[in-house]
């Protein structure tokens, strides 16, 4: 096989002195499929994002076909070839498949847009690619399966060489990821190299035919995926042996600390993004919530925390009813949360890592003396979680934005195991964060449970982490519970995918007492 | 990382000093070029200020209003607020003030309380009108710049009503108001500089802003709403209370400024026009960094500044008018955030890669 991509000592140091990538070099064959591994941190994204053109770096260059790239933008990368399909995707939802695919490069008759070309064009290249697509359908009517085709073929269409995938695998449930499979392995028969990005090492055992894995910026080589084994790839990213899987007793499950009863939340568009849901989560048990993204999972957290209202039905913690209680009040209450969205809600990243642990807090007796804030207990507390959540940072006044996604994540962890919980809302608590961090979070959500009797209400994408962490699970279907398990260790993947992709319904009976 | 933080400060007053410096040396070359007689212009302007006690007496005279205007706008600053209403303020509650200052004559009460409820008046009607634009704002989702701007013209119209309709004391051959009562107004400290006992209000509302910046709930919860509200919401923080709140706030610092302006430097109330006082403060804050400990520096800067210009004025051919131009640069320069950014990101790559490099080595 011929080489088509290479990279040679690519270096990046962002703005913030951080070294995302240095001296990075590897290479990608045509009609090959290269898995691209490493924890976050790693300098997957920011690698990719130079690839595409949409980071410039200090140091080192890329070649396609032996030629060396200057690319500008995500633009010039098309241009030269080079294609990647986004972990969000970049689609107009009221426009069609064809109408998408071809935006920016549309067929003319006259001055005016094609509609037909474009519908033959499109629906040619799909045949063409094996994708089972209707491409005058809507965007917004297609499922997150085919909206990953319409990227997919965005990019072929376009003449692209190379496609870089960013974990697209996340987003989809496992039939869905199957036929993925199949059909990277056609654009792979027909020469294509594919750049695969994922945190899941079975797939790439299954997908993939070399890796390359990158631990702290760094590059550690490239290896035959026939020569590896899951335990030796995840060695390399981390450095240490890491448990992947841990041993949980059955719960002794005590009162109903949540009571969810009708709950009906709308949203601003009309729609019921929560269409009447009913569950209980119960002192010392874990509850996983499963679901496709944007089943309702967001809306259904805002709802608990407090921040947004909801229409009818009720929540009660211990018996009180959410609504007319202040988001403080709520904790006072004994909530906390985890939001799925670290960045932005989560932690607040241009405040030091002091102000992001003490935030729920600072008003409390023991950090104030008279009307002042106390400094020196709030000092005390906050590197005593530092310490005990290993943080890594300089100090205390370090902005978080300065630290790494795991340890951003352990700052926010730091604030909210440490609440005084009797509930805590886990919202996408280990998304794109290094495994050391994530196994530390997952056997803190089950200990404080089982052993300090806290209610949790776990929400996640990864199927693992909640067949693993929950006692009990729940499928969450367009704004609606359609299956209860009493045992989450007791379910198969393959069982609670054909649940979340509508392909199996329980009917109310068969919840009963479940929920 | 430490040095990262270290670079990332010392460009951020590196940029404020620099923006500063152009300005001023930007404002000698104009000086220069429209003067007949350019050496006493500069003179004038750069060394003008020290040369007698009055001049000297004047600068501080002129940074008590910008000390409070200055702190008033950190308040505005706190919570990302760009609330202007701190000029309209500022003329409004020097009117008021100036009102219940003539009412209150014949009560008869001592110097410190007469002047006391003044100050606590002027601070009310602050309060009050810069919460009116910070509601709207929040509520309704209106521009809070052109609110304020809008509040500051109704409030200059209602100051003209009062001074022509309510006030005015037709004995007078110009549009003044009354005399107010000297028990209300503040003495002189220093006699011959002009300097009034109203520098040790501006120095305590220093004091007290700093430390309820640094060392308080509301402190806590203004800086937090103002780095990342949906942050400060989902952590359990009031964002609206405190966005409203620390205008507010800031409105009561420019009203209490107006107050006290009035009570020390003036008998009447004769303003006829917007003071630029308000606007004043904006740069004030802007060069302090947005906070309230460097604003005492910060307004004698621009005291100075503005007590050279009145130099060069009443020495040389040129009007005072010109130093408008060192407000303008410096806004420009400290609010173009990515000025000088291309040094600083080349110190934090370089001092990054040697780091990496010293590591490799170890």
């Amino acid at each position: 096989m011929s080489e088509l991509l290479r990279v040679e000592n690519l270096t990046k140091v962002y703005s913030n002195g951080f070294v995302a990538n240095s001296d990075i070099s590897f290479s990608v064959n045509a009609g090959e499929i290269h898995a691209l591994v490493g924890e976050n941190g790693a300098g997957k994204t920011t690698l990719m994002k130079m690839l595409f053109g949409m980071e410039d770096y200090q140091k080192g260059a890329i070649y396609l076909n032996d030629k060396k790239l200057e690319m500008k933008s995500a633009l010039d990368a098309i241009h030269n070839g080079i294609g990647m399909i986004h972990q969000h995707f970049m689609l107009v939802p009221s426009l069609s498949i064809a109408e998408n695919i071809v935006l920016g490069i549309e067929p003319t008759k006259a001055v005016m847009f094609n509609y037909k070309e474009a519908v033959r064009m499109t629906s040619e290249a799909a045949k063409k690619y094996g994708f089972d697509l209707d491409v005058t359908q809507r965007v917004s009517d297609i499922s997150v399966g085919s909206m990953q085709k319409v990227e997919i073929l965005k990019a072929l269409i376009r003449g692209v060489k190379v496609l870089i995938m960013d974990e697209p695998t996340a987003v989809l449930t496992p039939q869905e990821t199957r036929e993925l499979f199949e059909q990277l392995h056609r654009l792979q028969e027909q020469g294509y190299a594919i750049i695969f990005i994922s945190h899941k090492l079975e797939e790439i055992m299954e997908l993939c035919d070399r890796v390359t894995v990158l631990r702290k910026g760094k590059c550690l080589g490239t290896y035959d995926i026939s020569d590896m084994t899951q335990e030796r790839i995840s060695n390399l990213m981390i450095g240490r042996d890491v448990e992947l899987r841990f041993q949980k007793d059955d719960p002794e499950s005590g009162e109903d600390l949540l009571l969810v009863s009708d709950l009906i939340v709308v949203g601003d568009d009309g729609k019921r993004n929560i269409d009447g849901v009913s569950f209980r989560v119960r002192a010392g048990e874990v509850v996983g919530i499963a679901g496709v993204e944007g089943s309702g999972q967001t809306e259904l957290a805002a709802a608990i925390t407090g921040t947004e209202p909801y229409h009818s039905g009720s929540i009660t913690l211990s018996g009180e009813e959410i609504r007319g209680h202040t988001v403080r009040q709520l904790r006072e209450m004994g909530m906390a949360s985890i939001h799925e969205d670290r960045m932005t809600i989560g932690a607040s990243v241009n405040q030091s890592i002091r102000d992001n642990i003490i935030a729920d807090r600072f008003y409390r007796p023991e950090f104030r003396k008279f009307i002042f804030t106390d400094k020196k207990a709030i000092d005390e507390f906050v590197d005593r979680c530092i310490e005990e959540f290993e943080i890594a940072c300089d100090d205390a006044d370090q902005p978080v934005r300065m630290l790494s996604g795991g340890n951003i994540q352990k700052v926010v962890v730091a604030r909210e195991f440490t609440s005084g919980c009797r509930f805590i809302l886990a919202s996408q608590p280990t998304r794109g964060i290094d495994v050391g961090t994530t196994e530390m979070i997952r056997k803190r959500l089950v200990s404080m449970s089982h052993e300090n009797k806290v209610a949790t209400l776990l929400i996640s994408a990864d199927l693992n982490e909640l067949l693993e962490v929950s006692d009990r699970l729940l499928v969450l279907r367009r704004g609606k519970i359609v299956a209860a398990f009493p045992k989450a260790s007791e379910v198969s993947e393959d069982k609670l995918g054909e649940y979340m992709l509508g392909i199996r319904t329980m009917t109310p009976q068969e919840m009963e007492g479940l929920l | 990382m430490k040095n990262v933080r270290r670079v990332e400060a010392v460009f951020e007053v590196l940029r404020i000093v620099v923006a500063f410096l152009v300005a001023y040396g930007l404002t000698l070359l104009v000086l220069v070029i429209i003067s007949e007689d350019p050496a006493q212009a500069i003179y004038s302007f750069t060394v003008g200020p020290f040369t007698t006690p009055r001049r000297i007496g004047g600068i501080i005279q002129k940074a008590v209003p910008l000390v409070f205007t200055g702190l008033g706008m950190c308040f505005m600053y706190s919570v990302n607020r760009f609330n202007l209403s701190g000029e309209g303020i500022f003329i409004m509650s020097a009117c008021i003030t100036t009102y219940f200052a003539l009412s209150m004559q014949g009560l008869g009460l001592p110097k410190w309380l007469y002047i006391l409820v003044l100050l606590a008046i002027g601070a009310l009607v602050g309060f009050v009108l810069a919460s009116i634009p910070a509601i709207i704002n929040v509520k309704l989702g209106a521009n809070i710049i052109v609110l304020s701007i809008m509040l500051n013209y109704i409030l200059l119209y209602f100051t003209q009503f009062v001074l022509t309709r309510v006030v005015r004391d037709v004995g007078v051959s110009y549009t003044a108001s009354y005399e107010i009562p000297v028990t209300a107004r503040f003495g002189e400290l220093i006699p011959r500089t002009g300097i009034h006992t109203g520098v040790f209000v501006a120095l305590l509302f220093c004091v007290v802003v700093t430390v309820l910046f640094k060392k308080t709930s509301l402190g806590f919860e203004m800086r937090t709403v103002g780095s990342n509200p949906d942050f400060a919401v989902q952590i359990g923080i009031n964002a609206v209370t405190t966005i409203v709140l620390a205008q507010a706030l800031g409105g009561a610092l420019a009203g209490v400024g107006g107050s006290l302006e009035q009570l020390a430097m003036n008998s009447r109330f004769q303003w006829t026009e917007l003071t630029n006082h308000g606007m004043n403060g904006v740069v004030v804050a802007v060069l302090a960094k947005k906070r309230p400990q460097y604003v005492i520096l910060t307004a004698l800067l621009m005291a100075y500044i503005r007590q050279g210009a009145q130099v060069v004025s009443s020495s040389t051919d040129i009007p005072a008018e010109f130093i408008v131009l060192v407000q303008g640069v410096i806004i420009l320069m400290v609010a173009a955030e990515t000025f000088l950014s291309k040094t600083r990101n080349k110190i934090i790559y370089e001092s990054a890669l040697r780091s990496t490099e010293n590591s490799n080595a170890a």
